[in-house]
């Protein structure tokens, strides 16, 4: 038994060896409808996952609290909100003082007193500076030439002076509160109030944690609202359920389906012949199975591989990696059940009528 | 008749005509069977009813008092199907696979017989590069190797020239004389001298 499954096998390799131009053709196609599958989906969820990082650094998901009819936040409200999990961080300025520089005196710039978790909404990842050090934002650091390092002397308009060491400088401005780019930033504790209560929600939790901060403030604030306007936001389940290489595993299946296809029909004599030398439908399988995996499906997993290879940097990202994993899972599906096409195609009707007309 | 062939009654219909019309047919187990007829007269018809390949609506076909397998029977038809993408002595040496040989005894066994039917030099050849003469050769390499002991034959010598037409007709002689039962459609009126018996089908049964 195990001898005549060799023989099978070994027929079947000598079958494809013979027909080495036919058979290169069909690798070809199942390797790069494996290949493609990955680098089209992988590029595509990417763009889309690229889209909406940028859309989330910027601050899709950072939310404004503010007093009713202009009153402050309670600070320590707002402070409390930065430990709840899904919110990333939590703060608010408790005061905004108009100051000149000593290294820019026409100018006016404002030192800004901001709650603990201010910084770390504003600028995700920068440090907060320390007692006696502010942050300088990044326009008010070009203008007035303060760098990480130097020592921050300004004036108040009272005539009161203050001096603090620059700790950080942003690189860049920022889009959830651009009235930060031209002020120094000192931190404060959590007491009073602030202008309004800025919270950084996780993407995963926003949908518990809105409703959460509307029941936190309700009464003393007005409703959360994101900071930045959402009118061109993109939606990402939409953009990927609309995605252009959403059925390309279909089509890449069908191509390597179809050119399996004509390559089977094209030797239905051949195989109407094994039936004639004997050959039972158990046996056709097995050859049938044993060339769709040489033909088709070693081929595109092997693109599959490949493609996985290229696009190592986009599947480092869990959407990309796994809307990959389930259209590379479809299309090596639908070519798993290419040796019952092959039998519904060449293995079946009368043995004697194919060989007359062949 | 041990062994031999029994046609019984045999009645096969093919788009709405009667093809075979209660043929009765009494075939020894070894020696060669010319089946002669006018085109349409249902030679082809008989051979694959007598291989197990088609059905008859009625009727029995029996060898050795059971049911003809299919494994029992070799074909070598007109346009004999062999694997054009292979040697002659690939396509000789499937022959002596399907009944259980190792590759190396098949393959063996395939140059033995291409060499006695005169193609010991044409065995490396891929099959779509011979002549139709040397084809049907190697189709009866391949039924000889099969061991199936009927041989059926299906118009083998149908645009051949006359040498190539004598060799195959030598090759399935020399089937027969070794110990097999060779049945051979024709037209050819020296293929079925050549036989040790004809038969005549006339309407769809024997005259």
């Amino acid at each position: 038994m195990r001898r005549a499954r060799v023989v099978v096998l070994d027929e079947a390799l000598r079958d494809l060896l013979a027909r080495w131009l036919l058979t290169t053709l069909v690798v070809v196609v199942a390797a790069a409808a494996g290949a493609s599958t990955v680098l089209l989906v992988a590029s595509d969820v990417d763009r889309v996952r690229e889209v909406w990082d940028a859309q989330v650094a910027e601050g899709r998901f950072v939310h404004e609290v503010t007093g009713a009819q202009g009153a402050g936040v309670d600070a320590a409200s707002c402070a409390a909100v930065g430990a709840w999990q899904g919110v990333r961080a939590a703060g608010g300025r408790t005061a905004t003082t108009p100051v000149r520089l000593v290294t820019a005196p026409a100018s006016r710039y404002d030192v800004a007193a901001v709650t603990p978790g201010y910084v770390a909404v504003v600028w995700p990842g920068t440090a907060a500076p320390l007692a006696g050090e502010v942050l300088v934002g990044p326009h008010a650091a070009g203008s007035t030439g303060l760098r990480p390092g130097d020592v921050a002397v300004w004036a108040e308009t009272s005539g009161v002076a203050g001096s603090a060491r620059v700790a950080v400088v942003p690189a860049d401005g920022t889009p959830r509160d651009p009235t930060a780019d031209r002020q120094l930033l000192t931190v404060v504790p959590a007491t009073g109030t602030v202008d309004r209560c800025l919270v950084d929600v996780d993407p995963d939790h926003a949908a518990a944690v809105l409703p959460a901060l509307s029941s936190w403030f309700d009464g003393v604030a007005g409703s959360p609202r994101p900071v930045v306007d959402l009118t061109r936001a993109v939606d990402p389940q939409s953009a990927l359920a609309a995605r252009a290489s959403g059925p390309w595993w279909a089509l890449a299946a069908g191509l390597a389906v179809a050119t399996a296809a004509a390559c089977w029909s094209a030797r239905r004599a051949d195989l109407a012949l094994l039936r004639l030398l004997g050959a039972d439908s158990g046996v056709l399988t097995l050859r049938l199975a044993a060339e769709s995996v040489v033909l088709v499906l070693g081929p595109a997993l092997a693109g599959v591989a490949a493609g996985v290879v290229v696009a190592a940097p986009a599947l480092g990202h869990a959407v990309v990696r796994d809307l990959v994993l389930l259209d590379v899972t479809r299309l090596l599906a639908v070519l798993a059940v290419l040796p019952l096409l092959g039998l519904a195609l060449v293995g079946r009707g009368s043995v004697f009528r194919v060989l007359k007309e062949s | 008749m041990s062994g031999g062939l029994e046609l019984r009654g045999v009645h096969v219909t093919l788009g709405g005509r009667h093809v075979l019309d209660g043929v009765d047919l009494d075939l020894a187990p070894v020696g060669s069977v010319a089946v002669v007829g006018p085109s349409g007269s249902g030679k082809t018809t008989l051979l694959a009813v007598v291989a197990g390949l088609l059905a008859p609506d009625a009727g029995t076909v029996l060898r050795g008092g059971r049911p003809v397998d299919a494994r029992d029977v070799a074909w070598v038809m007109q346009t004999t199907p062999l694997l054009g993408a292979r040697s002659a002595v690939d396509n000789v040496a499937l022959g002596a696979l399907a009944r259980g040989c190792t590759r190396a005894a098949a393959d063996a066994v395939a140059r033995d017989a291409l060499d006695g039917l005169g193609l010991g030099d044409r065995a490396g050849t891929r099959v779509r590069r011979l002549s139709g003469g040397e084809r049907q050769r190697v189709a009866v390499a391949r039924a000889l190797v099969q061991e199936a002991p009927v041989v059926v034959a299906d118009e083998p010598t149908a645009s051949l020239d006359a040498h190539a037409r004598d060799r195959v007709v030598q090759a399935l002689l020399a089937v027969a004389s070794a110990g097999r039962l060779v049945l051979v459609a024709t037209h050819d009126r020296v293929v079925a001298d050549g036989c040790d018996r004809v038969v005549d089908l006339v309407a769809g049964r024997p005259a």
